[in-house]
């Protein structure tokens, strides 16, 4: 597996929580943060969910993946899954937002990604309050 | 029995080979004859230089071959200032050549160049995959490679049109195309010496250079284009060489050869080879 120290690829991969659960401002803040993909880890959205979110994310031009299964149970050690191996090389190419409701189980899996191929994981807000104050 | 060999870049001997390269080869362009390197150019420059022997093909020297074709790259043959850009800092930029030689059945052939795409696409550095075909010279055994491809789920082979040209007759533009992330699709730059080919295509030997990666940002039309490749430069430089590209595509290519020069056109055959598959 890839990890971060190739000069082009990332060094970092957000983490995103919606309890705001206002669809337009989690999109906008995800756009603030010039986030290239979301990979959205909440467990049991139903199917009119997810479609809102993949149709918005996708027109403001940030690519769209849901993988609960990343929240649903802990990888093994060994040999990653074969979801888990795509959404670390994933967040290694594109600046991406790990999305949770902040459940501890969806946040464990966010921690796997990132562990996997050496990424820090950073908040969605921390870089929003950094921005702000950095004016 | 197909073999797969994997190229890094040219040794320094190979390079020196190149530099002294001579081109004799040439094409009619839009207004003049243009100078374009071919295989012989090649051939000689490396014997030459002492790298092929007197009476071996290059085309039987999978590294020497994959040398020269990136060389051909990047002295801007195929009129795309961003691929000579791009071709002579290959490992920065994540650009990939795989050589398939050692067979000519097109199965195999296919089944290769699938499986290379298949395996280096997922790679996150990965942003071009060349799979260069020295041995297949026979335009008929590239239709028939590309009637295999067509048959993969993640391949999409069609006509984009035909036209009769004055001196080889009916001809069939093709567009290839291969199916990378988030259900984008890369479109698949054909290269190779045929009859038919345009003069920004008629590289030494025949390859497809396929964008592994979609853009940065989702895009509506679900296209991954070579020139999505962040080059980390400006936007006025970017516009630049669009500009420069433009420019010189149409200075190369014979005033007949216009639509066959469209980027989402891969490989221009015989329609009389095409059809019968």
């Amino acid at each position: 597996m890839t990890t971060s120290s190739h000069p082009r690829l990332n060094k970092e991969v957000y983490l995103g929580s919606d309890r705001e659960s206002d669809i337009e401002r989690l999109l906008g803040e995800l756009e603030a943060a010039d986030v290239q993909c979301v990979i959205d880890l909440r467990l049991g959205l139903s199917r009119s969910d997810i479609a809102l979110i993949e149709l918005g994310a996708q027109s403001r031009h940030m690519h769209f993946a849901y993988l609960p299964e990343l929240a649903e149970a802990p990888e093994a050690a060994g040999q990653p899954s074969r979801a888990l191996a795509w959404a670390a090389r994933t967040a290694l190419r594109y600046r991406t937002c790990l999305l949770t409701q902040g459940r501890s189980k969806e946040t464990d899996g966010a921690r796997q990604i990132a562990a996997l191929v050496g990424l820090r994981l950073v908040s969605l807000g921390e870089i929003s309050d950094s921005e702000e104050t950095a004016g | 029995m197909v073999d797969v060999t994997a190229w890094h870049g040219p040794t320094d001997r190979a390079s020196a080979a190149l530099e002294q390269l001579q081109i004799g080869g040439t094409c009619q362009g839009r207004e003049e004859l243009i100078a374009l390197a071919s295989r012989a150019d090649y051939e000689a420059a490396l014997r030459a230089a002492g790298e092929l022997g007197e009476r071996e093909p290059i085309a039987a020297s999978p590294l020497l071959a994959a040398a020269a074709q990136a060389h051909w790259h990047s002295l801007g043959s195929n009129g795309c200032t961003f691929a000579s850009f791009l071709s002579e800092r290959r490992l920065e930029y994540g650009w990939e050549t795989h050589v398939v030689h050692g067979s000519s059945e097109p199965r195999e052939l296919a089944t290769a160049a699938a499986e290379i795409f298949a395996e280096r696409r997922e790679e996150p550095e990965v942003e071009v995959v060349s799979v260069l075909l020295p041995e297949v010279d026979d335009e008929a055994l590239l239709a028939a490679l590309l009637a295999r491809l067509s048959g993969l789920w993640d391949w999409d082979v069609r006509v984009q049109g035909e036209e009769t040209d004055a001196d080889l007759g009916s001809i069939v533009r093709l567009g290839v195309r291969a199916a990378v992330e988030f259900e984008h699709w890369s479109e698949v730059l054909g290269f190779g010496c045929f009859a038919a080919q345009v003069n920004t295509r008629a590289a030494p030997f025949t390859e497809m250079a396929i964008r592994a990666k979609p853009p940065k940002r989702h895009r509506v039309n679900q296209r991954a284009y070579m020139a999505d490749i962040d080059t980390g430069f400006e936007r006025d430089q970017v516009r630049e060489w669009w500009r420069q590209t433009e420019e010189d595509r149409l200075r190369r290519l014979a005033p007949s050869q216009n639509l066959r020069g469209k980027a989402k056109v891969s490989f221009s055959l015989l329609a009389s080879l095409w059809g019968g598959m």
